[in-house]
């Protein structure tokens, strides 16, 4: 069996269909509705699990955010697993076999991953270390040619130097 | 300038390995962003090829009877999720209806309504035909289970049950032929032929 | 014709910017200075070059000239006039060329600004901005040449993307974004200049700094605009989901933050100077990054329609400008280091230098949660995904803390504090912040993150308004000066630090509108029959049936709804008005338009998720968030703010302020970049 007449003829069916205008006669729209939510407790979780999974056709947004049909289909996905009874780890673990750690919005604190969450506590960590290191130690040499301005101004005569503080201070 | 002070060499040397460590931050986010070029960004992951296949009971929309996944293992199984409201999905409807009357004596067709009511499915068909058996998928948590990320897509499942993978996008009938020629290829020795 | 004349324009731009670097960095190296005037024409002409080519394009847009290849690819007849103007941005060569013109207009206002400055500053500052000029006028003549001429032109064209068409917060969100990533060229060149001058005294602060923030102004109102666009016009009920091209506005937005408040402390202090220019350097630098993360096509965002193959440019452009910065400030850094220290962390000094950090922290994290995908996809090939709740969990406690220092920072004296006065101080703001507190649990407000911003929201405001108005007060008790006449007096002598404090009011109040529309909003889905009626909060949404109709590029078909509230008022939103999907022909799913019920307190927002018209039913998402819409209604005291730090100082005062002692924080006017500032 050769391919060549086999997809030639195949062009020709597809292409007719193809060629048909791409005119809308009707709008088109997902119309399997919305599905209905569980008890209030119960549903309060299904919107937390739905915020940390990823709307897979959308652009970084949660399948409870997403308008998208996918999302609405997931979204009842974590409904049915959540009336199953399974636990959260259950249900990030079903997305995750699916779709990947692409599924969770927030990256698991293991493996690679935490270099995403330790990164910037040490980066804080390491900057408040530097500033500290910077405060004059108690005793040692004030430098009064360097300006500054004076330091707090006495409590007693506070009312007017505050005033002239306020005034050149900008 | 007044303001020049004699550096205490140190706190250079501490400027020197901030600037280093800063230039190999960069180097390495410049060589993560080089590397990107030419990826797809909207790729999304697809964790079920060479798994089985998730098993699954629906309706068929012909005449209503119970369809179970368990009684279609033993033929290799293609498996085409689509909605009367998305484009690509009448676009390629032709692809699918030539394959199922080209390949449907080694390979069975299903399709699957997904988010969509019956009666527009049914108007579809009755208007474009359907030589393949169509399946409805009433809270579309099927078609989460075999982790479709939208609509088209047409999955390719062996006779142990195997997801040997899908098509994400309209099939051409190229890509059809294939993927059913890698589907119905004479298995390793201990798969039983149909 | 027009392809002619707009391309030869785009060269003359290149010739002129090229020339201008030249002799601008020469003239600056071995000080010629008569040489200053050659750099000055030379911007003159890029700016004039630039300015042309863009008129020349948008009169080839308005006249529908499809022989250019930028109008074949965005122009149509059928769009309006005033959305043709606008699709001069709506696609990446013409926001390229828009770039450049923005670049034009900003290197003419600083050279007409500064025509008395020393030359040697300003060719060095002028060289190293007509530097960047070239590289995007090498970018609009090659690589995304607008201009391109077809021979044999189809009557009509495509029309711009649809989702810019159909709002007119795209008029002016691009702009405003552009305005505030261009802008940031200019603190670029003027602290590169210095730098490379090796002349490290106080003559480029104030000119630094007033150039930083007039496009930190319009970088905020570009954010700011651009939230608001994505809450009215997506539908999801959202104005930022961490979109990888979001945060590419809001990294240089960060860094500039820390830049305007990193200069206080060297203008008084002498402290933080390399600290400063790095922070200069580096939001210029983001500004590219920025553009690269929208325009690259590699970041998966909301905003891959502009994907080009201009990226890997970007990355050698990226690499140089950084180069160059590291490279300058290392070798300047023996001029840089502090001539003083810190007295004490207890200090206004101390807590702008946590600030600081707080805001390069927030600017690190948000810059690796956005590439953290692609860095795991190289090395281990395995796509993951960093998404909102990973950016909250940084953003608000980073919020909270933000507001903790923006209401600490003016209790804090220079210097070192002395803990009884503060203590004194600290009273009232406290009173005010537990009295929130309170108020909120007792009304039934839950959530720690919430409350506790709440209640430093309260302490931070009465901490700012007390300061805003208590040199007028004091005006009124020791002068006798009428109630105005002190406001006016307090607020030209300290135009800064007025306008300071009233831009903080404007962010205390977007925190609070934050914090109160995503912790407290109320969200329900369900599907109704026409006349029955969906509840959300106090509210009811009822569906009053479907209607359609079309448009030239879209049909469309909307719910009709009326929304009544808890007194029994109704508000109708019918036809266009109503929660509608948009049917696109390239599309596969419909795109939505939320309708949204303003009021001062809250928003009512509904979308559309389905409907049946058979059934007559419709599925909706609907939304009580209030609050939110305070994020863009402090747009104006925001705005308000800047205008009166950035109005110039009259002559009169800025001699006096001169003549203070050193370090009293007058604006330097020492001989520099400022002297020729009006």
């Amino acid at each position: 069996m050769t391919l060549a007449p086999l997809l030639a003829a195949i062009l020709a069916v597809t292409g007719s269909g193809l060629a048909e205008p791409p005119v809308i006669a009707e709008p088109l729209a997902p119309q399997r509705l919305a599905g209905e939510p569980l008890d209030p407790a119960r549903e309060a979780r299904v919107q937390a699990l739905a915020k940390v999974l990823r709307c897979p056709v959308c652009q970084g947004l949660s399948i409870a955010d997403s308008p998208s049909s996918m999302a609405r289909a997931q979204l009842e996905k974590v409904r049915e697993l959540v009336r199953e009874g399974k636990t959260d780890q259950e249900i990030f673990a079903y997305f995750e076999a699916r779709y990947g750690e692409f599924a969770l919005l927030e990256p698991k604190a293991q493996g690679i991953n935490l270099l995403a969450w330790v990164g910037p506590m040490a980066l804080l960590l390491f900057g408040f270390f530097v500033i500290l290191s910077q405060v004059r130690r108690r005793g040692s040499a004030v430098s009064p040619a360097q300006g500054g301005p004076p330091a707090a101004a006495p409590p007693a005569e506070d009312e007017y130097l505050r005033q002239v503080r306020s005034e050149i201070e900008r | 300038m007044s303001d020049v002070a004699r550096p205490a060499p140190p706190r250079r040397t501490l400027l020197w390995l901030f600037a280093a460590g800063a230039c190999l931050f960069v180097l390495g986010v410049l060589a993560v962003w080089w590397k990107a070029f030419g990826t797809d960004p909207h790729r999304v992951p697809f964790e079920l090829e060479g798994q089985p296949a998730p098993t699954f009971t629906l309706r068929r929309l012909d005449n209503g009877e119970p369809v179970s996944f368990d009684k279609l293992k033993g033929n290799p199984l293609v498996l085409n999720f689509w909605a009367t409201w998305c484009g690509p999905c009448r676009q390629e409807h032709p692809v699918l209806e030539w394959a199922a009357g080209r390949f449907g004596d080694k390979v069975q067709f299903y399709g699957v309504v997904f988010e969509d009511s019956e009666e527009n499915a049914r108007r579809f068909i009755a208007e474009h035909g359907a030589r393949y058996p169509q399946l409805i998928d009433p809270t579309s948590t099927m078609a989460v289970d075999y982790g479709v990320t939208g609509v088209p897509e047409t999955y390719f499942i062996d006779r142990d049950g195997i997801i040997r993978g899908k098509v994400a996008q309209p099939i051409d009938p190229q890509t059809m032929t294939e993927r059913i020629r890698e589907l119905v290829a004479p298995p390793a020795p201990d798969g039983g032929s149909p | 014709m027009s392809s002619l004349i707009g391309y030869g324009l785009v060269l003359g731009g290149l010739g002129c910017g090229i020339f201008g670097a030249v002799v601008g960095l020469w003239g600056g190296l071995a000080r010629r200075e008569a040489a200053l005037i050659w750099v000055q024409r030379a911007v003159y002409g890029f700016a004039l070059c630039m300015i042309g080519s863009n008129l020349a394009m948008i009169a080839a847009l308005l006249s529908h000239d499809f022989s250019v290849k930028y109008v074949a690819q965005v122009g149509s007849r059928s769009t309006p006039v005033l959305f043709t103007v606008v699709s001069l941005w709506s696609a990446l060569e013409g926001s390229i060329l828009f770039w450049g013109g923005i670049l034009g207009v900003y290197l003419l206002a600083f050279a007409l600004l500064h025509r008395r400055a020393p030359a040697r500053s300003l060719q060095l500052a002028m060289g190293v901005m007509c530097a960047v000029a070239v590289f995007f006028a090498f970018l609009i003549a090659g690589p995304a040449n607008p201009w391109a001429h077809i021979p044999n032109p189809l009557p009509d064209g495509p029309g711009p993307n649809p989702l810019l068409q159909n709002h007119p917060l795209m008029i002016v969100h691009p702009p405003m974004l552009y305005l505030g990533y261009v802008g940031m060229t200019v603190p670029f060149g003027i602290a590169a200049g210095a730098l490379i001058a090796g002349e490290m005294g106080e003559s480029w602060t104030a000119p630094l700094r007033k150039w930083t923030l007039a496009p930190w102004l319009f970088l905020t109102l570009g954010v700011i605009l651009g939230s608001w666009w994505a809450y009215a016009v997506l539908g999801w009920g959202g104005y930022w989901a961490w979109d990888p091209v979001e945060n590419a506005s809001f990294l240089p937005w960060l860094t500039a933050t820390a830049f305007m408040h990193s200069t206080m402390v060297l203008e008084r202090r002498r402290m933080l100077k390399l600290w400063t220019l790095a922070l200069a350097l580096g939001s210029f630098v983001l500004t590219v990054i920025g553009t690269f993360m929208t325009r690259s096509g590699v970041f998966n965002s909301v905003h891959s329609f502009t994907q080009s193959d201009i990226g890997p440019t970007f990355l050698v452009f990226i690499g140089v400008t950084f180069l160059f910065s590291i490279v300058l400030l290392v070798a300047r850094g023996h001029l840089l280091l502090a001539e003083s220290q810190l007295d004490s962390i207890f200090s206004r000094e101390g807590a702008i230098l946590f600030l600081n950090l707080l805001l390069v922290a927030l600017t690190f994290t948000v810059f690796t949660g956005t590439t953290f995908p692609l860095f795991v996809e190289a090395l281990l090939n395995k796509r993951m995904s960093v998404g909102e709740p990973y950016f909250n969990r940084f953003a608000v406690p980073g919020g909270f803390l933000l507001l903790a220092l923006l209401g600490a920072c003016p209790l804090l004296p220079w210097g070192s504090a002395d803990p009884r006065k503060v203590l004194r101080q600290v009273v009232a703001p406290g009173a005010a912040a537990v009295g929130t507190v309170a108020l909120c649990a007792i009304a039934g407000l839950r959530g720690f993150w919430p409350l506790a911003i709440f209640g430093v929201a309260a302490f931070a405001g009465v901490v700012t308004l007390a300061e805003l108005f208590l040199p007028a007060r004091q005006r009124i008790a020791h002068h006798g000066e009428g109630a105005l006449t002190a406001l006016a007096q307090s607020v030209s002598r300290a135009s800064r630090r007025f306008g300071g404090y009233v831009v903080h009011v404007g962010v205390i109040v977007i925190v609070v509108a934050i914090a109160a529309s995503s912790a407290y909003k109320i969200h329900a889905s369900g599907t109704v029959k026409a006349g029955q009626a969906l509840e959300v909060g106090d509210y009811q949404v009822r569906f009053d049936g479907l209607s359609s109709g079309s448009e030239p590029h879209r049909s469309w078909t909307a719910a009709n709804v009326t929304i009544l509230g808890p007194g029994g008022e109704s508000h109708s939103l019918a036809g266009k008005d109503g929660p509608r999907m948009n049917f696109y022909e390239r599309s596969t799913d419909p795109v939505g338009s939320p309708a949204v019920k303003l009021e001062l307190a809250r928003d009512v927002y509904v979308s559309l998720l389905a409907f049946d018209p058979q059934a007559n039913t419709a599925s909706f998402n609907a939304w009580v968030f209030p609050l939110v819409g305070w994020i863009w209604y402090a747009i104006p005291i925001l705005v308000l703010g800047s205008a009166i730090a950035l109005w110039p100082q009259r002559r009169r005062e800025v001699a006096a302020e001169a003549a203070a002692p050193p370090g009293a924080g007058a604006p330097p006017v020492s001989p520099g970049l400022s002297a020729g500032a009006p």
